[in-house]
């Protein structure tokens, strides 16, 4: 880390000798390790050390910027022409600043590393993978797992600017995904099952394997239904895949480029009163203190009881809009807007009360494809899950698709469900309306 | 990139714990690109990607381990690590270099990195004034322009020293018509592993009218009726239907596994007797040729359909060992953060014997896909979907109304199967293929053709 701090500070150092403004220096490091399970075997393992340096300085009034993860001081005048090179053909009026008010600033005193997750053995980590493979294989239906194996990383981050701005972070990270093929009757089915998390004895190696054999198992006989308008309750998973294609319409840059039929509509509603979404960079375990601009981040509700409440912002697009900043500035060099942890707020029923209150209609359990379009919120999605008959899971579905509109389905949701999940954030949610096609 | 001495340290290194083969793949790539919006440049970017990545193979596992601090000590503290994941008698040995130049048989004409960055920029603008003229419905237009330049060294214990460059360039013109209500998008990416002269060789007015056009066309469109009916997929991207269905299917990452539909079929019929298909790495220029993979082999022309019988996997190193078959220049990756498997290059359906008039005029009622949009598919199943970016209805064997938000979904098998007329305007078009191995730059192509029937998502 000294010799990257050290590169970064030269970096500085030659960015105002050669007549920047000013200038910034983010410095992302990482190791990681991962272990693919096949057969009993290690198949596949792998380890890696990444770091790469990202620089921004004003040039002659425009922000300039280029990155780089070759780290010599060769590197150094490279990377400033390419920085005042890209500054100099910028024709965009608003320019990004670097920031330099951050006296005062509340950041979150969190360390996202856990030193007992580091410690956890390779022996330990493939174990859990192999442990994983055989609960799967296990089952009578299941041929093969494709897929299994687990995987640990650490990072940290280094932000610093000629303004005296230094902060860092750093955390861990382990997870482990299992994959289950099964074939009965010449029908094919694949499933799969995860865990993330910092606790490694939250892992539960066997647990995982039998949610993935259950997912995958559960499927076999599916069949289409026919095309028609159902209600339909979308898992938590499924439905967190469905806002994930959706979450640019809540950022400011998007609205701002006219890119989200959202834009002007703060205070009005945009969705069923039971709905709340957050963005929470403070969820345990999950934590971001602050943004790629150096900005403390903070929990705040985006959609409030069906109320639209905020556009996330950073520093250019709130100055903008005469807002302060929301801290959800994201990615290096070209500084865009992101969500950090945007999660739903539970409601108060349990899945199956849920399905009971639908009464008929489908449990959608995965979507999957292209057919999304953050625009003009059509979708159209591939889908499988199950047909819901008297509040009762029955026959399973496959090779259907949903369709409709995100916003119209936001003020379609009649409930949200209790059963969060913690890798996705989301509940489940019951959807009235919603066109199908099948056969 | 790094010298012979080094390199045979390394790779030396990586075998003296037991394993078989150990490789060394160094990149040292630079990236632009250059994004306007509505008439502004708001984005320039640059970037250098630098590392390397060391294989070991196993027996039939493989150790990956990858960096980008590549001084001495910190390349053999890796290859250290690496072996360390492999425990058995004895240090295998690396044979002495045999540098081999493989002539390029794509040349460079202009490098993107020589060409001001307002003369890119100039282009752009060329676009997105063609695309506001256009039409008064279109509201917003977004023009990129992204080129890099990938210099790569390939070094194995078996002797190999396979040096590359690998320059392309890419076009992105979009386009957004918007009414009080609704937004609907088209765009075009054209894009090639060539220099400067290709960008020069596009008419970039005629990509942004074209822009412009689907997404008019698209706003006044209404919603595609849902069900089951015949689909014709035109020519060029809708190539991505056989890209998704068949293609990833014929990998030997899967098949291997036994995780493909098409797993123990060669030689078998897989799909109607008009299709022919292939991969061809060797098209001079196309965005999805490679002069030699990034296993070191040089691209070749691979018939993977004849007749509708299937003759070919796509074959990397570790996988051909495993199946016990040839490498077919097609183990690829997308930086040196990835170990390479096998993928597609330009892969596509040969032309037919039928005129697009015909195909049209023999459909009483079905969905004509003008233009498609992205997909994806589950090779183990085959199970895939495609979104439909510019759709028609055919009513009486004429193109009638557009409709927007099709969807088409099924099975890669049932839709090789139920290809029922293939006509002869075989075009390509330009993406980036993701999976295991990264994002790679792929063509996918085919002339119009027509399948019996799909599910078609929409609204009913």
């Amino acid at each position: 880390m000294d010799k990257l701090i050290n590169f970064g500070s030269q970096l500085l150092e030659r960015a105002l000798q050669r007549g920047f403004a000013d200038a910034e220096v983010a410095i992302d490091s990482g190791e990681s390790q991962s272990i693919q399970i096949l057969k009993g075997e290690i198949d596949k393992y792998q380890n890696s050390q990444s770091r790469r340096v990202s620089f921004r300085g004003t040039y002659q009034g425009k922000m300039g910027q280029a990155g780089s993860e070759w780290i010599d001081e060769a590197a150094i005048d490279i990377i400033l022409d390419e920085a005042m090179g890209n500054a100099a053909v910028i024709e965009e009026e608003e320019q990004h600043t670097l920031f330099r008010d951050f006296v005062g600033e509340n950041y979150l005193e969190v360390d996202g590393f856990r030193p007992a997750l580091a410690e956890v053995s390779t022996e330990t980590r493939i174990a859990a993978a192999l442990q994983m493979e055989k609960t799967v294989l296990g089952s009578a239906e299941v041929v093969a797992s494709d897929w299994c194996g687990t995987s640990y990383g650490e990072g940290s981050t280094l932000l610093m600017n000629t303004y005296g701005l230094k902060l860092t972070h750093r955390s861990n990270g382990a997870g482990g995904h299992v994959s289950a093929r099964a074939v009965r009757g010449g029908q094919t089915k694949t499933g799969g099952e995860g865990w993330n998390g910092k606790d490694w004895s939250d892992f539960d190696p066997v647990k995982i394997g039998e949610k993935a054999v259950y997912e995958t198992v559960s499927l076999l006989g599916a069949k289409q239904v026919a095309s028609g308008t159902y209600n339909i309750v979308l898992r938590n998973d499924a439905f967190a895949s469905m806002l994930g294609r959706y979450s640019s319409v809540f950022l400011a840059d998007r609205a701002q480029k006219g890119l989200s039929l959202l834009a002007g509509r703060e205070g009005e509603t945009i969705a069923a009163e039971c709905f709340t979404l957050m963005d929470s960079p403070h969820y345990k375990d999950k934590e971001v203190p602050f943004d790629s601009e150096g900005v403390a981040t903070y929990d705040k509700a985006i959609v409030e009881k069906g109320v639209f409440k905020t556009f996330l912002h950073n520093r250019k697009t709130a100055a903008k809009d005469g807002v302060k900043s929301t801290g959800n500035a994201g990615g290096r060099g070209s500084i865009g807007v992101t969500p950090m942890n945007m999660n739903v707020m539970p409601g108060t029923q349990s899945l199956d009360q849920m399905l009971s209150q639908m009464g008929d209609g489908l449990l959608i359990t995965d979507v999957e494809g292209a057919g999304s379009n953050p625009i003009s919120g059509d979708f159209s999605l591939i889908a499988e899950g199950f047909v819901v008959t008297g509040g009762k899971r029955g026959q399973p579905v496959e090779q259907i698709t949903i369709a409709g509109n995100f916003f119209e389905f936001l003020k379609n949701i009649a409930a949200v469900g209790s059963d969060l999940r913690e890798d996705c954030l989301s509940p489940s949610v019951l959807v009235k309306g919603v066109s199908v096609a099948g056969s | 990139m790094l010298n012979s001495a080094l390199v045979k340290d390394v790779l030396h290194q990586a075998l003296s714990t037991g394993g078989d083969f150990s490789e060394l793949f160094v990149e040292n790539k630079r990236g632009e690109s250059l994004l306007m919006r509505n008439g502004v440049l708001e984005e320039a970017v640059s970037g250098i990607t630098y590392g390397c990545g060391l294989r070991i193979f196993n027996g039939g596992n493989c150790v990956y381990a990858y960096t980008n601090d590549t001084d001495r000590d910190s390349l053999l503290r890796l290859a250290t690590q690496a072996a360390a994941a492999i425990n058995k008698d004895g240090g295998g040995q690396v044979l002495d270099f045999d540098r081999k130049d493989v002539p390029n048989a794509h040349p460079i004409r202009i490098q993107h990195f020589d060409v001001d960055k307002k003369t890119k920029i100039d282009l752009l603008r060329t676009a997105h004034a063609a695309a506001m003229e256009h039409d008064s419905a279109v509201s917003q237009t977004t023009c990129g322009y992204a080129s890099s330049v990938q210099n790569v060294l390939i070094a194995n214990s078996e002797g190999l020293w396979a040096e590359d460059t690998r320059v392309r360039g890419r076009a992105t013109i979009g386009a957004i018509a918007s009414n009080a209500n609704e937004k609907q998008t088209g765009g075009l990416n054209p894009g090639a592993l060539a220099g400067f002269e290709f960008m020069e060789s596009l008419n970039f007015a005629d990509l942004g009218a074209e822009a412009a056009r689907i997404a008019v066309t698209m706003l006044r469109a209404d919603h595609c009726p849902a069900g089951t009916f015949p689909v014709i997929i035109d020519n060029g991207f809708g190539g991505v239907i056989f890209h998704e269905a068949c293609g990833h299917s014929v990998e030997a990452t899967g098949i291997v596994k036994g995780a493909s539909e098409f797993a123990g079929k060669l030689g078998q019929k897989i799909a109607a007797d008009c299709v022919n298909a292939v991969d061809d790495g060797t098209i001079q220029g196309a965005w999805g040729s490679i002069n030699i993979d990034d296993e070191g082999m040089a691209g070749q022309k691979n018939v993977l359909i004849k007749d509708g019988i299937l003759t070919s996997y796509l074959v990397d190193k570790l996988n051909g060992q495993k199946m016990r078959m040839a490498p077919t220049g097609s183990g690829r990756r997308e930086s040196y953060r990835f170990a390479p498997t096998s993928r597609m290059t330009n892969t596509f359906i040969c032309n037919g014997t039928h005129t697009t008039a015909e195909i049209i005029s023999a459909t009483e009622y079905g969905l004509y896909a003008a233009k498609m949009g992205g997909g994806s598919v589950n090779p183990a199943t085959g199970e895939f979907n495609f979104a439909v970016l510019e759709g028609y209805m055919v009513r009486n064997g004429k193109i009638a109304e557009p409709v927007r938000g099709a969807t088409l979904i099924g099975k890669g098998g049932d839709v090789l199967m139920n290809i029922d007329m293939i006509g002869n305007n075989l075009e390509r078009a330009q993406g980036i293929c993701g999976s295991v191995s990264g994002g790679v730059p792929t063509d996918v192509g085919q002339p119009m053709l027509r399948v019996k029937q799909m599910t078609v998502g929409g609204r009913s």
